[in-house]
C-alpha cells in the first residue's frame, strides 16, 4: 500500500485558503428579513426610531448624519465614510455591517456658540485660535435634554470642513471595525481615543477600511463628551486642536 | 461565573440582556454574524436560514433571564441556540440540503455578483464536503475566528478532539481541492 504523506499534511496554504473562504462568507439577511425583525419584542419595547424622530434613537441617528455629512463634505466624490453605530464604544464582530439606513434628517444649524450653548445647557469648549484655513462654521444642535449635542464644522473657504467637533453632554460612542487600532493618547490630564479609518458604504453593507483618512479623536472632560473628526488634519494636528480647547 | 456576573447578582443588577434595549443592541451587533453562521452550518435555501436566525433570536428572547456572562459569552450563547435549530433541523430533514446560493440573493453590480457568488458558493461547496460536527468546528474556527480552547469550552469536549476533527476536515477538503490555494490567491 502506497503511503502518500503529503495527503497526510494539511498544507499551511490550504488552511489559508479554507480560512479565507469562510471568514469572507458575507452573505447578508434580505429585507423581508429586517422588516419582520421590526416588530420583533426587543424593537418594539426600545425606542421606536421612526415614531419619536427626536427621542434617544433619534438624536443617535441624528448624530450619525452629522458624521456622515461631514464625512460627505470631506471625502472624494463617490466616496462615502459611515461609521454605523452610536449606541456604544465597542468593537463591531467583524469588520463588516449592515449599512446605517435612512432617512437620514440634517439637524437645526444656530448662528453662534452662545446660541449653542444656551440650547444644550453647557459650555461648549472651542479652539483658542483657529488655524488659518479656517474661514467659517456651521453649528448644529440637536438632541433631547438632557443629553443634546452641539456639532461644529469648521469650513474652509471653498466651505467643505476641515475639522468637525462634536460635544454631548454624557457619553458619546461609537462602533469601530473589529480590526480598528485604537491607540489611547494623552490630552493634558485626559485620555483620549485616537483612531483611524471609517465605516465604507457599500450597498447593504459597510465596511470598516482602517487606510481611510479620517481620523477621530474622542475624549472627556467632566460630563461633557468631545469628539474630533477630520480627513484632512494629521494626527498631532487633531491632537494641537483638541489641546487648543478652552 | 465571572466576576461581573457575581457582581451583578449580589448588587441585584439586571443581567446584560434582560432589558430590551440591550437586547436590540446585542441583536444589532450579532443578528448578521448569526445569520452567516447558520447559512454556513445549514446551507440554503436563504429563507430557512433566516427562519433559523429569527427562531434564534426569539428563543434567546424568552431565555434572556437565564443568560448571564459578558458580551463574548452572549454571542457564544446565540451561536449554541442556533446550532441547536439547525441540529435539530437536519435531523427531521432527510434529504441533504442542496448548498448553493440563492440567485436572487446576488449583489447588484455584476463584477460584486460574480466575485461575491463564486467565492459563497464555494465556501458553501467546500463545507458540504464534511461532517456536521467537522463543518461547525471549522466555521467556528475561521468564520467566528474562535481559538481552539474556546471551541472546546464551548462545545463541552477536549481541545484534541477539536484540533483532530479540523485537521480531518481540512485534510479531506485539501484532498478534494488540491488546487483551492492556488485558484484563490491567484484570483485575488
Amino acid at each position: 500500500m502506497t503511503h502518500n504523506q503529503l495527503n497526510d499534511q494539511v498544507q499551511p496554504a490550504a488552511e489559508q485558503a479554507i480560512s479565507a473562504l469562510l471568514r469572507d462568507f458575507g452573505e447578508h439577511p434580505s429585507k423581508e428579513f429586517h422588516a419582520r425583525h421590526a416588530d420583533a419584542p426587543w424593537m418594539q419595547a426600545s425606542a421606536p426610531k421612526q415614531r419619536r424622530p427626536f427621542g434617544w434613537r433619534g438624536m443617535l441617528m441624528a448624530s450619525l448624519t452629522l458624521l456622515l455629512v461631514t464625512l460627505w463634505f470631506a471625502a472624494p466624490s463617490g466616496f462615502v465614510a459611515a461609521l454605523n453605530e452610536f449606541f456604544g464604544l465597542y468593537r463591531a464582530p467583524s469588520d463588516t455591517v449592515e449599512s446605517a439606513t435612512g432617512p437620514f434628517l440634517t439637524p437645526p444649524t444656530v448662528a453662534t456658540i452662545a446660541e449653542a450653548e444656551a440650547l444644550v445647557g453647557f459650555d461648549i469648549l472651542t479652539p483658542a485660535q483657529l488655524p488659518p484655513e479656517i474661514h467659517g462654521t456651521q453649528i448644529m444642535v440637536d438632541g433631547e435634554h438632557p443629553n443634546m449635542f452641539a456639532h461644529i464644522n469648521y469650513l474652509d473657504a471653498g466651505d467643505n470642513s476641515r475639522v468637525s467637533l462634536s460635544a454631548q453632554y454624557g457619553p458619546l460612542y461609537l462602533q469601530i471595525g473589529a480590526t480598528a487600532e485604537v491607540e489611547v493618547v494623552q490630552l493634558g490630564n485626559a485620555s483620549a481615543e485616537y483612531f483611524q479609518g471609517g465605516f465604507i458604504n457599500k450597498g447593504t453593507v459597510a465596511e470598516w477600511d482602517s487606510n481611510y483618512p479620517n481620523k477621530t479623536l474622542r475624549w472627556q472632560v467632566g460630563d461633557i463628551s468631545y469628539m474630533l473628526s477630520s480627513v484632512n488634519l494629521s494626527k498631532q494636528e487633531l491632537i494641537n486642536f483638541a489641546l487648543s480647547l478652552q | 461565573m465571572d466576576l461581573i456576573t457575581r457582581v451583578r447578582d449580589v448588587f441585584g443588577v439586571a443581567h446584560p440582556l434582560a432589558d430590551p434595549a440591550s437586547f436590540a443592541l446585542f441583536y444589532q451587533q450579532t443578528h448578521a454574524v448569526v445569520f452567516r453562521y447558520v447559512y454556513m452550518l445549514h446551507g440554503s435555501p436563504k429563507s430557512d436560514v433566516e427562519d433559523y436566525t429569527a427562531e434564534a433570536f426569539a428563543r434567546a428572547w424568552k431565555q434572556r433571564h437565564r443568560f448571564s456572562g459578558n458580551d463574548e459569552a452572549a454571542l457564544g450563547w446565540i451561536i449554541t441556540i442556533a446550532r441547536r435549530i439547525v441540529i435539530d433541523q437536519q435531523r427531521r430533514v432527510s434529504s441533504a440540503a442542496t448548498h448553493q446560493l440563492d440567485q436572487a440573493d446576488l449583489p447588484s453590480t455584476p463584477e460584486q455578483q460574480a466575485l461575491l457568488r463564486e467565492r459563497q458558493q464555494l465556501a458553501l461547496e467546500l463545507l458540504n464536503h464534511v461532517s456536521l460536527n467537522q463543518r461547525d468546528h471549522l466555521i467556528m474556527r475561521y468564520f467566528l475566528g474562535w481559538r481552539v480552547q474556546t471551541i472546546a469550552q464551548h462545545l463541552g469536549c477536549s481541545e484534541s478532539s477539536v484540533s483532530v476533527s479540523i485537521h480531518r476536515a481540512l485534510k479531506i477538503l485539501q484532498n478534494r481541492y488540491p488546487t483551492l490555494a492556488e485558484e484563490l490567491f491567484h484570483d485575488a
